[in-house]
């Protein structure tokens, strides 16, 4: 009974718990003015919400040594930050400690809740032309010899060009900056899922094409009911590239020229040196990534269950 | 029903240094409600000439008529197993007979290509798997629902590609007796084309049996089966017929085997001279 009780998986969720509960002591002994005090509240609610997603994680994954592993990483990645901090390790401007920088999502909330909605919105309208666009165009180009050929060395050409050479065309030629955005996502977006359509075309089994064929299929459904799911799980790897670009083009899009949106959020606190606000800005995005990638993956799963 | 005539076909596969002759001035008669097995060594053309009658590829030379009809393109009058693949991996075993019923009877209603479907399943005893994908599925099982799609089909002519290669002894055997029942149990005999390389798999199937052999792929030998429907496995292997037919088949493999290997032997003694 004991020995069940203080496995060492269970003693790895013992520390890590306690670790989380260290932090939050800390936090309660430490502060010294209203804005640490506002900083330290979003800090300890956001230690306890770790806590119990711990715990709840706990009783429903079928990989608890994961789960157990992922926390434990992120509370020693929270005590060497207050240590570092604490310590003053490092310049604590450039480097500024949990308290300060949660404190910003208490000033700064309106800015970035209303940044990262921008950002969605431009993220999301250019991927999913992208997919609209680039999944037909490319069931057809893989399927057809001649339309290959004539459209395999022009993307050749054009895929490897950083989507941000198109900004200053795109500001120019579209009207508004939120079209030039949404277009240079697509442009980014566009040539990886493209190309996955293609390759994934390719790689369908002859034997599975031969089959399909000996039913006599019309083109249409040959190409919506074969080489659409056929093509699918290369159409996910492209589609995944495709959104990682999309993501990056957007942030440096943001950067450039914009004045909503996360990535500005970031280029303007830079402008004032605010390190508290640009690390807060950078954990917001790197939440946001996990959760589109996360989504992404529950999507792909689903899709490809056959596999 | 309906008969195969395959006509003077040739079948040559080029590549840029050398030429492969795959099928040499094939000529045979299929007539309908037959079953004949082709069988030979590896290499000497069967499954071209299996995709040459589907309509998949085009021959050299030759051609082949199915009923009045000369085929160009594959047709829903074919229909096809092969040893693995025939299936679609990402449609359940349901989705998988409904897809090919309603692709290939376009007048059934919704509700006829479901009953259908659920009927074929329950036949091969697969219906607690309808919603399986084809890797969740053992390899016979797979065979079996490749199989019974086929029969879904209401196609006039099989041909089917090794169909049971992959799987063990025993579950080969199951296998045979259920294609078999099935075939017999139809209201219309189909025409099969059957591509093995175990010679009691096509002794016991077919009513005649081509004997193929490589470079270049031609006919060496067509074999009448005598024994009548429905037959009993234990009482025809042990016959007397039915081991002389086989060593007459064995031997006839064989052969090309020997000539191929004093080739090889040939070849090689060159090389080390």
């Amino acid at each position: 009974m004991i020995k069940k009780l203080l496995s060492p998986l269970r003693i790895q969720q013992i520390i890590t718990i306690l670790i989380f509960s260290g932090l939050l002591l800390s936090i309660a002994i430490f502060p010294n003015n209203l804005q640490e005090y506002a900083g330290g509240f979003i800090y300890s609610i956001l230690l306890l919400i770790l806590m119990v997603l711990l715990i709840v994680e706990l009783y429903i994954t079928k990989n608890p040594q994961k789960i157990s592993d992922i926390f434990l990483v992120i509370a020693i990645l929270f005590v060497l930050w207050e240590v570092i901090t604490r310590f003053a390790l490092i310049d604590i401007v450039v480097f500024p400690p949990p308290v300060k920088v949660f404190a910003v999502y208490f000033t700064d909330y309106l800015e970035i809740l209303l940044g990262i909605a921008n950002s969605l919105l431009v993220l999301g309208s250019g991927y999913i032309l992208a997919i609209i666009i680039a999944i037909p165009l490319g069931l057809l180009v893989g399927w057809n010899k001649r339309l290959y050929d004539l459209s395999y060395p022009i993307s050749k050409g054009l895929s490897p060009v950083p989507p941000m050479v198109y900004i200053p065309y795109a500001i120019i030629l579209l009207p508004s900056f939120f079209l030039s955005s949404v277009f240079v996502i697509f442009v980014g977006s566009f040539w990886p899922i493209f190309l996955g359509v293609i390759t994934g075309v390719f790689n369908i089994d002859s034997k599975i094409i031969n089959s399909a064929k000996t039913l006599g299929l019309s083109d249409k459904t040959m190409l919506t009911k074969i080489l659409l799911p056929g093509a699918m799980p290369h159409i996910f790897s492209g589609a995944f590239i495709g959104l990682i670009i999309g993501v990056i083009t957007l942030l440096i899009a943001e950067v450039i020229g914009s004045s909503v949106g996360i990535g500005w959020y970031l280029q303007h606190q830079s402008q004032f040196a605010n390190y508290d606000a640009i690390l807060a800005g950078m954990i917001v995005i790197s939440i946001m990534v996990i959760i589109i990638t996360t989504l992404f993956d529950k999507v792909q799963n689903h899709v490809l269950r056959w596999q | 029903m309906l008969n195969i005539d395959i006509n003077n076909i040739s079948m040559i596969y080029e590549t840029k240094d050398s030429k492969v002759n795959a099928l040499h001035n094939i000529n045979l008669e299929i007539n309908s409600g037959e079953f004949v097995s082709i069988i030979g060594p590896s290499g000497c053309g069967k499954s071209t000439l299996i995709n040459i009658i589907a309509g998949i590829i085009k021959p050299t030379k030759g051609f082949i008529k199915v009923g009045d009809r000369k085929v160009e393109n594959p047709n829903s009058d074919i229909s096809v197993v092969f040893q693995d693949y025939s299936l679609f991996p990402w449609m359940t075993a349901y989705d998988n007979l409904h897809f090919a019923i309603k692709n290939t009877n376009k007048n059934l209603t919704e509700k006829e290509i479901k009953e259908k479907a659920l009927k074929h399943l329950e036949i091969i005893g697969l219906s607690k798997f309808s919603n399986s994908f084809p890797k969740e599925l053992s390899g016979g099982m797979t065979q079996k629902l490749a199989i019974s799609r086929m029969f879904a089909l209401d196609s006039k002519i099989f041909l089917l590609d090794e169909p049971f290669g992959a799987l063990d002894a025993l579950n080969r055997i199951h296998m045979q007796d259920l294609l078999i029942y099935l075939w017999r149990s139809g209201n219309n005999n189909q025409t099969i084309l059957y591509i093995t390389h175990d010679v009691d798999e096509s002794i016991f199937l077919s009513d005649r049996i081509v004997v193929m052999t490589p470079s270049p792929g031609k006919i060496k030998e067509i074999i009448e089966i005598p024994f009548k429907r429905p037959r009993n496995r234990k009482e025809l292997t042990g016959s007397k017929e039915y081991l002389s037919l086989r060593n007459h088949i064995l031997s006839l493999l064989t052969e090309d085997m020997k000539v191929s290997l004093n080739k090889q032997e040939e070849q090689m003694r060159k090389y080390y001279d």
